[in-house]
C-alpha cells in the first residue's frame, strides 16, 4: 500500500562545479527518468555512475482523496490520500482526481502530492536526487514552470526534455549498433506518439527533431474518449456513463479495422443501481477511426516535408508508441491507409505495451550523460 | 568539430544526392542563415560545422541540379551570403538597441512582464544536432528554451523566418526559366 509518504527535500551537496557525468563523487546521487503520462507515469532510477537500474515502475497518474466522513478502517492505514492502482481500487471511496491533462499539469496542489509519492517510491539513501523529466512536445513555458513548482523539494535538480527525443533515445540499444543486422532505430525513422492529450508526429533522420520536422495535435487519447461517450449518450441517454468508465471501456475493446467490429464491445454500467449492458462498439469505432484520420493526415504531411531521397526508407521504419498504439489493428490500419495514398513499401510497427517504458528509459539516458552546467536546480 | 554520426552515416547528409534545386536552395539558405546566427552568437565548433560539413555538399548539389552556368551560381551564392550577412548584422544592431531599450524601461518599473498568454510557444529545436550528442541535445534545448522567451517579448526569429522566404526562390525560379 503506497499512502501520502511526505519526505523532507534532498539538499544539493555543492559540488556542481564538476561534470556529473565524470564526477568521483558520485555515490550517493541518484538518477531518475520519469515518464509523467497524462495516464500512466513511468519512473525509472539508478545510482550515478552505475548501469543497473534500481527501480522501474509504472504508475496510473490518479490521487485519490479520502472524503472526511469515511468509516474508519475502510482506507489501509487510514491514509489522507491514496495514489496510482491503490488510488483506482478505492475509487468509490474516494474524490479521484487526474493531476495531468493533455500530458500538462491541470491541477498543481494534486500534481504535488503525486510527485511527493513518486519521491516515496525511489531507493532511500540519496542525499541528491537528478530527475529528466520528459514534456510532450507541445507544452510551452507555463507547462514547465508548472512542472518545475510540482517537484520543487521532491527533486534535487531538474532537466526537461521533448518526449519524442527520449522515446528514439530510449528504443535505441547502442549495445548493438556494432551488429551488421541491427537497424538502428533513429537514423531514419518516423515516430507516432499517440498520448492522452496529443499526438506527436515527429522524423527522427540521425538527429533531434528540428521545428520542421515535428507535428503536434491536441487530438489523442482523451479526444476519443469524449467522442465515445458523446455517441453512448446520444445512443443511451439515460446510460450515466463518465469518461472515466469510457476510458476503461476503451482500453479493452478500442479497435480501427472493421473485422475487429465483429466482436462486439458490450459494457456493463449501473442505471438506477441495476447492471444494464450496453453495445458501445458503433461508438468507440467511431472515436478510434477519428484518431486515425487524424495520424493519418499528420502523418501524410511530415512525409511531404521530409528530404525526397530519404522517404523511400523512412516509410520503411514509421513506429508507433503511447497510450493510442495499442488500439487493436491501428498500425495495420495505419499502413493500410498510406499504402491506399499511394506511398510506397509502408512498414508501420506498434511498439506494444512496454511503450512507457521508452521515454523513461531515454530520459535515464540523458540523465547519465548531463553535465552539471545542464542541470536546473530547485530551491526548497 | 564533425560529428562522428555525420562521419559515419554519410547518407544521413541533408539532401546529398537530390535533384530539387529549390529545396536545396532553400537548404542553403536555412543554413547560411543558422550559420550567421551562431556566428553571432559566438559559437564558432557549430559555424564551422555547418561551413565544411553541411553546406559544401548542399552547395555541390544545387550547382549540379540547377542548370545554370557556374559563374551565375557563384554569383547568386556570393549575393545570398552578402545579403543574409548584412541582414543578421542589421538584425543584432536592431536588437541591441531595443534590447537596452526594453531593460532600461523594465528597470523602472516595479515587476518585470509576464509573458502574456499565447506566446508561450513550445520548445523546439532550431537546428540540427545528432542523436549521439546529448549534452549538444541540451543545449539546443536550453537555447531554445531561452529563445521561446526571448521570442515573447522580442519576435526576432519571426523576422528571421520571413527573411528566410524573401531569400528562397529567386535562383530555382531563374533556373525554371533557364531551363
Amino acid at each position: 500500500m503506497k499512502t501520502s509518504t511526505l519526505k523532507a527535500a534532498p539538499k544539493a551537496n555543492g559540488n556542481s562545479g564538476a561534470e556529473s557525468s565524470d564526477s568521483a563523487a558520485t555515490g550517493t546521487t541518484l538518477l531518475v527518468g520519469l515518464d509523467w503520462g497524462t495516464n500512466t507515469s513511468c519512473l525509472m532510477a539508478k545510482p550515478l555512475g552505475s548501469d543497473s537500474v534500481r527501480l522501474r515502475e509504472q504508475i496510473p497518474t490518479v490521487v485519490g482523496y479520502v472524503p472526511e466522513n469515511v468509516l474508519e478502517g475502510v482506507i489501509p492505514n487510514n491514509a489522507s490520500v491514496l495514489f496510482g492502482r491503490d488510488a483506482q481500487k478505492y475509487r468509490l471511496h474516494l474524490n479521484v482526481v487526474r493531476p495531468m491533462q493533455g500530458g500538462v499539469i491541470h491541477d498543481l496542489p494534486a500534481a504535488t502530492l503525486f510527485a511527493e509519492h513518486l519521491q516515496s517510491l525511489l531507493p532511500e539513501g540519496s542525499t541528491e536526487v537528478r530527475a529528466v523529466i520528459g514534456m510532450p512536445a507541445s507544452s510551452d513555458l507555463a507547462s514547465r514552470e508548472n512542472i518545475r513548482a510540482a517537484v520543487q523539494g521532491i527533486f534535487t535538480k531538474v532537466i526537461f526534455v521533448p518526449e519524442p527525443f527520449l522515446a528514439a533515445l530510449g528504443c535505441r540499444d547502442e549495445s548493438r549498433l556494432s551488429e551488421p543486422d541491427y537497424k538502428d532505430p533513429v537514423l531514419n525513422s518516423l515516430y507516432i506518439d499517440i498520448g492522452a492529450g496529443s499526438t506527436d508526429v515527429c522524423l527522427v533522420q540521425g538527429h533531434y527533431p528540428t521545428v520542421e520536422d515535428q507535428l503536434s495535435a491536441p487530438f489523442a487519447g482523451d479526444a476519443v474518449d469524449q467522442i465515445i461517450l458523446d455517441g453512448a449518450l446520444a445512443t443511451y441517454p439515460d446510460c450515466g456513463l463518465t469518461l472515466n468508465r469510457v476510458r476503461e471501456i476503451k482500453e479493452k475493446h478500442s479497435f480501427v479495422l472493421a473485422e475487429d467490429a465483429a466482436t462486439p464491445a458490450i459494457a456493463t454500467v449501473m442505471v438506477g443501481g441495476k447492471p444494464c449492458k450496453l453495445d458501445v462498439t458503433r461508438q468507440i469505432g467511431a472515436g478510434c477511426e477519428a484518431l486515425l484520420q487524424k495520424v493519418f493526415e499528420m502523418t501524410r504531411e511530415l512525409i511531404t516535408r521530409a528530404d525526397p531521397d530519404s522517404v523511400g526508407e523512412l516509410l520503411q521504419d514509421v513506429i508507433v508508441t503511447g497510450g493510442g498504439s495499442l488500439i487493436k489493428g491501428f498500425g495495420v490500419a495505419l499502413q493500410t491507409k498510406l499504402l491506399e495514398e499511394g506511398f510506397e513499401n509502408v512498414r508501420v510497427t506498434v511498439l506494444g505495451e512496454n511503450y512507457k517504458d521508452y521515454v523513461a528509459r531515454g530520459a535515464l539516458k540523458v540523465a547519465s550523460q548531463a553535465k552539471d552546467r545542464h542541470w536546473q536546480s530547485l530551491i526548497g | 568539430m564533425p560529428s562522428p554520426l555525420t562521419k559515419s552515416a554519410p547518407a544521413l547528409e541533408p539532401a546529398a544526392g537530390s535533384a530539387k534545386p529549390q529545396f536545396l536552395w532553400n537548404e542553403i539558405v536555412r543554413w547560411t542563415l543558422e550559420a550567421c546566427i551562431l556566428r553571432k552568437e559566438g559559437r564558432e565548433a557549430q559555424v564551422s560545422e555547418l561551413l565544411q560539413d553541411r553546406l559544401p555538399g548542399l552547395i555541390r548539389n544545387w550547382s549540379g541540379a540547377c542548370g545554370l552556368p557556374t559563374e551565375t551560381c557563384k554569383q547568386n551564392l556570393r549575393a545570398l551570403f552578402r545579403r543574409i550577412q548584412e541582414s543578421v548584422e542589421t538584425g543584432y544592431i536592431h536588437r541591441r538597441l531595443i534590447v537596452a531599450e526594453v531593460c532600461a524601461n523594465l528597470a523602472t518599473q516595479p515587476a518585470g512582464p509576464s509573458i502574456p498568454a499565447g506566446e508561450r510557444g513550445p520548445v523546439r529545436l532550431r537546428r540540427r544536432v545528432p542523436i549521439d550528442d546529448v549534452s549538444g541535445m541540451l543545449d539546443a534545448v536550453a537555447e531554445a528554451e531561452l529563445e521561446t522567451r526571448a521570442e515573447a517579448i522580442l519576435p526576432m526569429r519571426r523576422a528571421a523566418l520571413a527573411m528566410t522566404s524573401l531569400f528562397s526562390g529567386e535562383p530555382a525560379s531563374l533556373a525554371v526559366l533557364t531551363a
